[in-house]
């Protein structure tokens, strides 16, 4: 792989996980905003806060350290257009796509349902 | 059209189509002319008609002879 391609490669998957991020730190902002927690959005404030804020930090944190997309951009750098690499990172490519379809679902259940009409 | 073409086109054909639905499911609920639960049973049907899109174009599954025997590995449930 010429080096130039190895740089919009890396480029392109750590986009990727910079949409992920910035997505969760939305996500996060949007939570403590929310009109219907004025009186404080809070962890200690019920279970269903208390599991919700664990699992968006969670998640934000499972998406920031992003281990598979770090491993995948060393690959490229170490190995550059190996067989191996190009299979691996067609694998992480139809992993992330799986995760889209995953998304498509989540977004309009969890998000909308409650906030429609 | 080389292999090469073709498999770059299937995939911005996909990205345009998800564009598209994404945009046209926002749209609904950003501007809304019916009533909620038709706009949340519409967004729903989009969604499913998205992940149609993206099964097919971004993860290369589909009905043609080829693929027929990776959906199988699929939905049979063993």
């Amino acid at each position: 792989m010429r080096r130039q391609q190895r740089v919009v490669t890396s480029a392109t998957v750590g986009a990727a996980d910079g949409h992920g991020t910035t997505f969760d730190t939305l996500r996060y902002i949007a939570t403590c905003r929310d009109p219907t927690h004025a009186h404080g959005a809070h962890p200690m404030r019920s279970g269903f806060q208390a599991s919700f804020f664990a699992l968006v930090g969670l998640h934000g944190l499972h998406v920031a350290v992003a281990c598979w997309l770090v491993v995948m951009v060393g690959q490229i750098c170490a190995y550059g257009s190996d067989a191996r690499v190009r299979t691996n990172l067609f694998r992480l490519g139809l992993f992330w796509h799986l995760l889209d379809i995953v998304w498509i679902a989540i977004f309009p259940v969890v998000y909308l349902q409650e906030n429609i009409g | 059209m080389s292999d090469r073409t073709h498999e770059l086109c299937t995939y911005a054909i996909g990205y345009i189509l998800s564009l598209v639905l994404t945009a046209a499911a926002f749209g609904m609920v950003h501007w809304p002319s019916f009533g909620a639960r038709a706009i949340f049973g519409t967004v729903l049907a989009l969604g499913l008609v998205q992940m149609a899109v993206q099964f097919r174009c971004f993860l290369h599954i589909s009905l043609n002879r080829s693929s027929r025997h990776d959906l199988q590995l699929i939905l049979s449930p063993r």
